[in-house]
């Protein structure tokens, strides 16, 4: 019997789906496109997701909740060379499932909402809640998998449906292309996702989770720790394409393409967080190596995203590179360990990012397609809503206290300060710096975007004509210029409030200043790892990590760790990790915590100081900074060129490939099939001429002139059969004296 | 030398008659349907065209269930080895009574055979008799006796091709089949009069002991086999044996063409395969006898020269039924394919090539017939636009010409990959038939698709007639045969299964 | 190699000298006979008749199903002296059959001649011609 949460589960599923469905083939027959199925479908089911949510987060409470259901999907006995192939699907809920069920549901519902508003008047207004309709699906899907095999099924699924909405105005040759960077840089990561299930599942038969978990903690894995090592990074690299990491950050900044609801919900808030969330999922796999790899990536990310961030002039580009930031900071704090920290900040940061890209949203739709801040300002007394809640996402990405992003962006701080002092090494304290750098970095571009957009007089009219040109944002909108600015309608303003209140500490914690006592940080626990194999906890020489090793023999003895632990359990601050590294780091976080506090706030306070510095009392004009630094002003303008580099290596070679492939192509490969088919005709029009004058010809030719001048039926029949036995009897001799020959060789 | 038979001698002939009677009960009844048609249309009246027809098709169902009956009984060889009874004769028996149920369906539907003055009760009679003749084809194991089944095919067929009797065409093509085939079955004649000479015997089996006991001159032989190839390649419409059928097929009224092109070419398969696979020596290890590879080589040069000439002749035509009529030449190169593998895996392709060659065929032209109703043309440049003014014939025509070509999700896809996958399992020493094969079928793909092309992408020169109607049970027909080939174009296990169930031959090394 | 003959070149020898003996004999005779053609020598001998017309005329169609059903009736004639013979030993079997064989011939003179071919003169069904399909003309669309 099915657990009941997993038949509702199975509907929060399916609802979107049918959503889909019905959409994409009646939007057309349906009054208002169809956009009442869409809500009324999201709306039911996130009635549901919420149900379940209360149930297992705040009626169970336990940190090691966790239902699961699976079926055979496709069963193809045993395969010779492989085994017995068995593929299942299979729906897992724990509480990071509920949490994220219920988030994903919400903030969708809340676009469908919004975008009724935003979207109202487009010519495929229907087909725009279709496409949402199978993004939450698909999303659903990540979610609630119990599998590689399934997640990877949606995680292209999401990919399709990223792919159709960056599009979704593709009429414009930028979205088009925006749609195919996205495509095809996801699929880069992809395929290393796709290598890295196949070396699992090469290894243990089974592709899910608790299966693969179990293989690996009974010591199954023969190859050596490198290829396990090597499992982890491949699979990274699916997050690395689908959350947008360094090298292939550089689609997330031009899906802002396509629609702003859009870029609220899938480039903001749930698809990109699937990479964090996918690496959550298989944490416990990822061997010390695989995880410092994520952490330096995911450190280079936020820092370089940020710095991006802050010389750009278009409202959704600067939350978009904000977005790649607070994404590498998700990654940075799985690669340290502290993944309850990391996991909280995707929640956190869902719902105020999703809140900025809404408030965007309203401003380029109160503004007429005018995403330039340089032309905007002055806009708080005309939309007192919207800037009333994007100031409060704002402080909240800032990580400004009493923010659920100082929560949870304080978390990772300190477990990436706690890893550092752990690993020990200089190198190491990197991560934390670039971590505290990308906050000052947030701080100082998000000041400076509430105060271009919001603050100073209106610069609307300072546009130059000549900006028309290449301002592909706002090609159809320039002409609505000289309408009056306004505050937006209620069906726009609801989610805007609803996400804004999400973004403040009580949600999450009572103690604005500790995430650890709320109950997202109990309830989502870092898993104990199960490739440090169990034999370090017994013998500290012969660790696997080398690292953690060294550090154990210096510092502590087993008994005394594992006292430790368990007096830092008591504290509340966790579980007892049998993982010597890990419980160190995790005793490290804790120890760092007021650090992290103290210094995270000392570099908001810089940054938001830089940013009045700049942009309100103008101590410094920021466009004589701009002149005087010029190199590097424009070394970030231009998003440190990553788009040129990739374009001079990686996309000329595989047009200069292709095209030798494509002049072998046609010299060589087309050469032999048309030279074939020039023989084939050839040959053809002979036989055709064969049976055309010397078959039917000599008497049939005879027998057409004689028609059309009305004479002897007669002699046509005889002459024509005549020659066909002649040709029979031919034939059978010509054989017959073939052989002949042939035998009397 | 002659001396009369005792009593008792007659006696026990009489009863080994009587006996045999019992497995010869679907002939018996089909002859006897026969004899009905005839007195029925001396007895009712001139408008009997319609319940002649579902007379004709009430028989032929009856009939099935005497064959059915028949599957209880074991192989058997009766009327002194004169006839078999076995599995590979069942099958062909379903196929035939198939073949003509079909056939009558087409025959309903043509307008020029509607208008026919002398009434059509000789026609479904003559379509009864041949059915019977195929099966006897299918099933008789004495020379006597194949080439008596093949004259009553032949006989039948020729009256049936010249049935329209005020039509020209019709007549010239009855005339030049007749002279062609009677010149065709005296070198079968022929051929089994130089094997009897050789063996002094008539059975096939007893044929097969003596030769292989006793040995034989290659020279005569070859010329045998040669001359019996003669004949059976004019039924199975190979080249270079294939010159009456592009003339026949197209002056003969539509639903003769179809009868013939699958019936008449399915029979001489069957006796191909019964003649070559029992009669012919062989030892123990299948190519060692010198004869054995020389039939086969001859086989192999037919196959492949069918394959070629009909596909790539096939392009030329403008004629529809004349294209199918090369094309149906190239299908049976395709047949032979599965012939030359000699083996149970190679029976079965065959059976199953059969199986939706019956379908296809026959689908293609039904919906031939139903546009040259409207249209009073099969001429390839009239179909233009027809795919919106008749579109469940144009996406059924679509669907047979995919599975003539053999393309997946179709019947004729199995077919085609069950005979290459049974030749390539020999080996490679038939690849480059196989790659004949391959190459001829892409050839085909061009000219099949000329109609959908037309059909579909042309536009028609009159575009104002919009919808044509053609009638609700023309439309079942239709969609039942286009589903049908769908269907077991996805679910072939069940006719793959009684294809190999079916391809044991009695007397034949094969089982 | 075998110094006699096989039978197929006994054969042989004999079509050869056959051949011979006919030539030899007309070419004698050419060489030695006089030639003075006239007109009565060269007409057709048509036993002792004078020839009227060519000999390839065309005959009425109705002649040959006559003749086709004599021959019928002519083949079964000669199938009843067997059976006659055995009459005896089958009994009432071979009688039956026997009608059974009759019976089918009967149906098809009976056929034949309800259908009017067996009437010398028939009326000429006044029926319009089938209507032409315009591009049906065999041979042509070979090309």
């Amino acid at each position: 019997m099915m657990h009941s949460l997993i038949q509702l589960s199975i509907a929060v599923l399916l609802l979107p789906l049918l959503s889909f469905v019905v959409l994409i083939f009646f939007n057309r027959r349906l009054p208002r496109g169809g956009d009442f199925v869409g809500l009324g479908l999201l709306g039911t089911s996130l009635a549901i997701s919420l149900y379940i949510f209360w149930n297992v987060i705040v009626q169970h409470y336990d940190p090691a909740f966790s239902v699961a259901w699976n079926f055979t999907w496709l069963d193809f006995g045993n395969v010779p060379g492989v085994g017995p192939l068995q593929i299942k699907m299979g729906i897992v809920i724990d509480n990071l499932t509920a949490i994220m069920l219920a988030m994903v549901n919400l903030i969708s519902f809340l676009v469908h909402l919004y975008s009724t508003g935003y979207m109202h008047g487009e010519k495929y207004y229907g087909r725009f809640f279709a496409y949402l309709g199978i993004f939450t699906f698909s999303m659903f899907g990540i979610v609630l998998s119990d599998n590689l095999f399934s997640i990877y099924i949606f995680w292209e699924l999401v990919g399709l449906s990223s792919y159709l909405l960056i599009g979704f105005y593709f009429h414009k040759d930028s979205a088009a292309d925006a749609q195919k960077k996205a495509f095809l840089t996801n699929r880069i990561g992809d395929i290393g996702m796709w290598l890295g299930i196949l070396i699992l599942y090469s290894q243990f038969h089974t592709f899910g989770y608790q299966e693969i978990f179990d293989h690996i903690k009974n010591g199954d894995f023969h190859m050596s720790q490198a290829w396990l090592t090597a499992a982890g990074v491949l699979l990274f690299m699916g997050c690395v394409g689908k959350s947008a990491q360094f090298p292939l950050h550089v689609w997330l900044p031009d899906a802002m393409e396509g629609p702003t609801p859009v870029s609220a919900l899938i480039h903001a808030a749930t698809m990109v967080a699937a990479g964090v969330y996918f690496v959550g999922r298989i944490f416990v796999i990822l061997t010390p190596d695989a995880l410092h790899v994520i952490a330096f990536i995911g450190a280079f990310t936020a820092f370089m995203a940020a710095t991006i961030a802050i010389t750009q002039h278009d409202i959704k580009r600067v939350l978009a590179y904000s977005t790649v930031s607070q994404l590498g900071y998700m990654v940075l704090g799985l690669g340290v360990g502290a993944y309850s920290a990391a996991l909280f900040h995707l929640l956190t940061h869902a719902f105020f990012k999703a809140c900025l890209f809404l408030g965007s949203g309203a401003i380029i739709h109160a503004m007429h397609h005018e995403q330039d801040m340089r032309w905007m300002g002055g806009l708080y007394k005309k939309m007192p809503w919207t800037f009333a809640t994007f100031m409060t996402a704002t402080l909240a990405l800032a990580g400004l206290p009493l923010t659920s992003g100082f929560l949870s962006k304080d978390a990772i701080l300190a477990g990436a300060l706690g890893f550092a002092s752990v690993e020990g090494g200089g190198i190491f304290y990197l991560i934390p710096a670039l971590g505290f750098g990308a906050a000052v970095l947030t701080a100082f571009y998000m000041g400076r975007q509430i105060w271009l957009v919001f603050f100073g007089e209106s610069r609307t009219h300072l546009k130059p004509a000549e900006e028309h040109g290449h301002d592909a944002h706002a090609a159809h909108g320039h002409d609505d210029h000289h309408h009056e600015v306004h505050e937006v309608a209620w069906n726009m303003r609801l989610p805007l409030v609803v996400l804004a209140t999400l973004s403040v500490f009580i949600v999450f914690s009572p103690d604005p200043l500790d995430g650890g006592k709320g109950w997202f940080m109990h309830l989502i626990q870092t898993p104990a790892t199960v490739v440090a194999s169990t034999g370090a906890a017994h013998e500290g020489a012969g660790l696997h990590v080398p690292e953690a090793g060294k550090l154990l023999a210096e510092a502590h003895t087993d008994t005394q760790h594992v006292e430790a632990a368990a007096s830092h359990e008591a504290e509340g601050h966790g579980p007892v990790f049998a993982d010597p590294r890990q419980a160190e780091i995790a005793h490290m976080t804790h120890e760092n915590h007021y650090t992290a506090i103290k210094l995270s706030s000392i570099m908001v306070v810089i940054g938001i100081g830089m940013a009045l510095i700049f942009y309100v009392f103008r101590f410094i004009d920021p466009d004589k900074t701009a002149q005087a630094i010029r190199p590097l002003y424009l070394y970030s303008f231009n998003k440190w060129y990553w788009d040129e580099i990739y374009d001079a290596t990686f996309i000329k070679g595989s047009i200069l490939i292709s095209k030798i492939l494509a002049w072998f192509d046609t010299n060589i490969v087309d050469g032999i099939v048309n030279g074939v088919a020039t023989i084939f005709r050839k040959f053809a029009f002979a036989n055709g001429s064969f049976d055309k004058y010397v078959v039917d010809g000599l008497v049939n030719f005879t027998a057409f002139t004689v028609q059309t001048t009305g004479a002897v039926f007669r002699k046509v029949q005889t002459g024509k059969v005549q020659t066909y036995l002649v040709m029979v009897v031919v034939a059978v001799l010509g054989y017959f004296a073939f052989y002949l020959v042939h035998l009397m060789k | 030398m002659f001396e009369m038979p005792s009593g008792a001698e007659i006696q026990s002939i009489i009863s080994i008659l009587k006996g045999g009677a019992g497995f010869f009960v679907p002939e018996i009844y089909l002859s006897a349907l026969f004899m009905v048609l005839i007195i029925l249309d001396l007895v009712t009246g001139r408008k009997n065209a319609r319940f002649l027809a579902a007379v004709t098709i009430a028989g032929l169902v009856g009939s099935l269930y005497y064959i059915f009956k028949q599957q209880a009984m074991p192989d058997t060889e009766f009327f002194f080895g004169m006839y078999a009874l076995d599995r590979f004769g069942i099958f062909f028996k379903y196929f035939f009574v198939a073949s003509g149920i079909l056939a009558v369906l087409l025959t309903v539907i043509d307008d020029q055979l509607k208008k026919h003055e002398s009434g059509m009760g000789e026609y479904y009679a003559l379509l009864v008799a041949m059915v019977v003749g195929m099966m006897m084809m299918a099933s008789s194991t004495d020379l006597l006796m194949m080439f008596l089944a093949m004259e009553l095919v032949s006989l039948s067929a020729y009256a049936m091709t010249g049935y329209l009797k005020r039509d020209p065409r019709s007549s010239e093509a009855a005339l030049k089949y007749l002279v062609y085939g009677a010149v065709s079955s005296g070198m079968l004649l022929y051929g089994f009069s130089l094997l009897y000479g050789m063996t002094a015997q008539t059975n096939l089996t007893r044929i097969a002991m003596v030769l292989a006991a006793h040995g034989y001159d290659p020279l005569v032989m070859i010329m045998a086999v040669l001359l019996i190839m003669a004949g059976l390649g004019y039924k199975m419409g190979a080249v270079p044996f294939h010159f009456w059928s592009p003339d026949v097929y197209e002056g003969a009224p539509t639903p003769v063409t179809a009868y013939l092109s699958v019936g008449s070419k399915a029979a001489g398969f069957a006796m191909l395969m019964r003649f070559f696979f029992v009669a012919v020596p062989h030892g123990m290890d299948m190519y060692v006898s010198p004869l054995h590879i020389d039939w086969l080589m001859i086989l192999m040069l037919v196959s492949a020269a069918s394959m070629i000439y009909g596909n790539v002749v096939a392009i030329w035509q403008k004629n529809v039924k004349r294209l199918l009529a090369y094309s149906s030449i190239a299908h049976a190169g395709y047949l032979l394919l599965g012939i030359i593998t000699m083996d149970q895996l190679g029976t079965q392709s065959v059976l199953v090539y059969l199986a939706s060659y019956l379908l296809m065929n026959y689908g293609a032209f039904y919906v031939v017939i139903l546009i040259a109703n409207r249209t009073g043309s099969e001429n390839l440049d009239d179909y233009r636009g027809l795919g919106k003014k008749m579109p469940l014939a144009g996406a059924a025509l679509t669907v047979f010409l995919i599975s003539l070509v053999g393309l997946p999700p179709t019947f004729g896809f199995i077919g085609k990959l069950m005979i290459f996958s049974a030749l390539l399992s020999k080996g490679s020493l038939f690849m480059w038939l196989a790659l004949i094969g391959i190459l001829t079928s892409v050839i085909s793909l061009y000219y099949y698709m000329l109609i959908p092309l037309n059909m579909y992408l042309r536009e028609s020169e009159r575009p104002e007639e919009g919808v044509v109607e053609t009638g609700m049970g023309a439309k079942l027909v239709t969609a039942t045969l286009m589903i049908l080939t769908l269907y077991f174009g996805l679910f072939f296990q069940p006719i793959a299964n009684y294809a190999k169930y079916s391809s044991v031959l009695f007397g034949a090394f094969l089982n | 190699m075998d110094q006699t003959l096989s039978g197929f070149g006994t054969v042989f020898v004999f079509l050869v000298l056959g051949i011979v003996f006919v030539a030899g004999g007309y070419l004698t005779a050419r060489m030695l006979r006089p030639s003075r053609p006239n007109p009565e020598k060269n007409s057709t001998y048509e036993c002792g008749e004078p020839a009227v017309g060519s000999a390839w005329v065309k005959f009425n169609i109705r002649f040959y199903v006559v003749a086709l059903i004599f021959i019928i009736f002519d083949v079964e004639v000669v199938f009843l002296y067997p059976w006659a013979t055995v009459f005896k030993p089958l009994g009432p079997f071979a009688l039956v059959e026997v009608l059974i064989f009759a019976g089918i011939l009967a149906l098809g003179l009976i056929y034949a001649w309800v259908k009017g071919d067996l009437d010398w003169v028939r009326p000429t069904p006044n029926i319009p011609k089938m209507p032409e399909m315009p591009n049906r003309r065999i041979g042509k669309a070979n090309g």
